[in-house]
């Protein structure tokens, strides 16, 4: 894949770490507000895409 | 007396790892200071680690989200996890640059860029002066830490205590003992957190249990932008910006990007580092909003977090977290103390181990000094951290980041650069600048990377890189 689409992908991630759409919302699920579940899952996704990252777009150089 | 065991035995193992550094170690520079570049991915991705997180988190995460809410979670997992991309977006470019020009600090690799003696001196002194109070902070948690097993203790003396005992082993066993060390630490500051963390979860009737006491006592907490209106969505990207700008600016992690023994060990923490924070960093903001169901009171927030595990949690617990604590502090401090004496020696007086060492012992002098007259408690650790080392250090991300991609980039652009940004920095120490609800620590970023880029095209004819 070519680089720009990793750094799109970058982009679109850091964008939607700001979630605006949940701002005021202290729902609880379990434990957690829903927003803070959001926040912690998109932590484990951002593990992935660094994974996949260094497996495929991080040529050593 | 458990916990005197656990700390006496504690100290002993990193005295003991301090010494096997020693004895390990060839007798050359590049050794003492940088591991001899051989760092694999396991004790890499543990001493970004454990150097990253210190006593603010520990002690300041819990602070934070007994006053403001759980936002504390957001603001510091976000940021710290995007960081990751700097261990390729910087972290690869240091390691092959230093490695192939047999680079030391950060200041040489940016000086050595532009063919500047001046501007490596302004960097390595930005660099410094920004990172010596972030390093006496460490020790006051120290303090703190102490006093909560040995009330008698004043928190100036326990914060000089563990000052000497960083200052041994560093002396001893240089990045390779900070490395090991780091490990160990790591570690054991994870284990702790989760114990901790477990005991008190059961102790306040379990997850679900626990949390809604809180949510009666205070829903705020709960939502965002929080009972003190702190975590506004402007809030929320500025810290998003501070610290993937600012993290890879801290000396003792710009240095470690050099130790890596290949890229791989930069790969595996960048892979590692989002997976560690999603569930570390979540642990003590959690016990400091459930202080609030749990009905603790604190005059001193700064202490929620030991006060929670000892009120709720086995007294072999309780001095397991103490341990835990120490551990994450001086993880931060030793890093701190070596990188600081290897920038100042290097950069200045020249590559010397034993120049190094006698830095080492007057900047352990200084934090001491530091730590006895200059520390203000009433500012808290956060207050503090944010109005000095982090707004000092992201603006020089601007020159760093030039340095490595732009060609037109100038020694004139970088100088600017810095001297603009952190003279913004500390005008706003005194007179606040306006920053509109983003931190004032945006705005200097801003105006650095403007006077980076207007220097650089007014000074770029002809230049070529020399370093």
């Amino acid at each position: 894949m070519d680089k720009k689409w990793w750094w799109l992908i970058f982009a679109a991630l850091l964008f939607l770490s700001i979630d605006f759409w949940n701002w005021g919302d202290g729902h609880i699920i379990w434990f957690m507000p829903f927003w803070a579940w959001y926040i912690f899952s998109f932590t484990l996704i951002l593990s992935a895409f660094f994974t996949l990252f260094s497996k495929y777009g991080w040529r050593d150089e | 007396m458990i916990a005197i065991t656990m700390i006496v035995a504690y100290f002993l193992v990193l005295l003991a790892l301090g010494i096997y550094s020693h004895k390990k170690a060839r007798n050359d520079v590049e050794d003492y200071f940088l591991a001899g570049r051989s760092f694999g991915p396991v004790v890499l991705f543990f001493t970004l680690a454990a150097t990253n997180f210190s006593a603010f988190t520990f002690l300041g995460f819990a602070e934070k989200a007994y006053t403001d809410g759980m936002g504390q979670y957001g603001i510091m997992a976000l940021g710290t996890s995007f960081m990751a991309v700097m261990f390729y977006v910087i972290g690869r470019k240091v390691w092959k640059i230093g490695k192939e020009r047999r680079y030391i600090t950060p200041g040489e690799l940016i000086g050595g860029r532009h063919n500047s003696t001046a501007l490596k001196l302004i960097f390595t002194g930005a660099m410094s002066i920004f990172t010596i109070p972030y390093l006496a902070i460490q020790a006051i948690g120290a303090g703190y830490i102490l006093k909560m097993i040995f009330p008698w203790l004043s928190i100036e003396i326990g914060a000089v205590v563990v000052t000497l005992i960083i200052t041994f082993y560093v002396l001893l066993g240089g990045m390779r003992a900070s490395g090991w060390t780091d490990l160990f630490q790591g570690m054991i500051m994870v284990a702790a957190m989760l114990v901790a963390f477990a005991f008190i979860a059961h102790s306040l009737g379990g997850l679900g249990n626990a949390t809604s006491a809180a949510y009666n006592a205070q829903p705020s907490l709960f939502s965002r932008p929080g009972p003190n209106g702190y975590f506004t969505t402007k809030m929320w990207l500025s810290f998003l910006i501070l610290w993937i700008f600012c993290d890879p600016m801290f000396p003792q992690i710009f240095t470690r990007f050099y130790t890596a023994k290949s890229q791989r060990s930069l790969k595996t923490s960048m892979t590692l580092y989002p997976l560690l924070i999603s569930f570390f960093f979540l642990l003590p903001v959690l016990i400091g909003v459930w202080a609030h169901g749990a009905g603790i009171e604190v005059s001193n927030p700064d202490n929620v977090l030991l006060l929670m595990v000892r009120n709720y949690t086995p007294s072999f617990v309780f001095s397991f977290v103490i341990v835990g604590a120490l551990a994450a502090l001086m993880s931060t401090a030793d890093s701190q103390l070596l990188s600081l004496s290897t920038m100042l020696t290097c950069d200045i007086m020249g590559k010397k181990v034993k120049y190094s060492r006698v830095m080492t012992l007057l900047l352990s002098s200084f934090a001491i000094i530091f730590i006895v007259f200059g520390y203000s408690p009433k500012t808290g650790i956060m207050g503090t951290l944010v109005s000095t080392t982090f707004s000092g250090l992201v603006v020089l991300f601007p020159s760093v980041v030039a340095t490595l991609y732009w060609n037109r980039a100038t020694k004139w652009g970088c100088m600017a650069s810095i001297i603009g940004g952190e003279s913004i920095v500390f005008f706003n120490a005194y007179i606040p600048i306006p920053s509109f609800g983003f931190l004032p620590s945006m705005i200097a970023l801003a105006v650095s990377f403007a006077l980076l880029f207007v220097f650089s095209i007014l000074t770029s004819k002809g230049q070529k890189f020399k370093g």
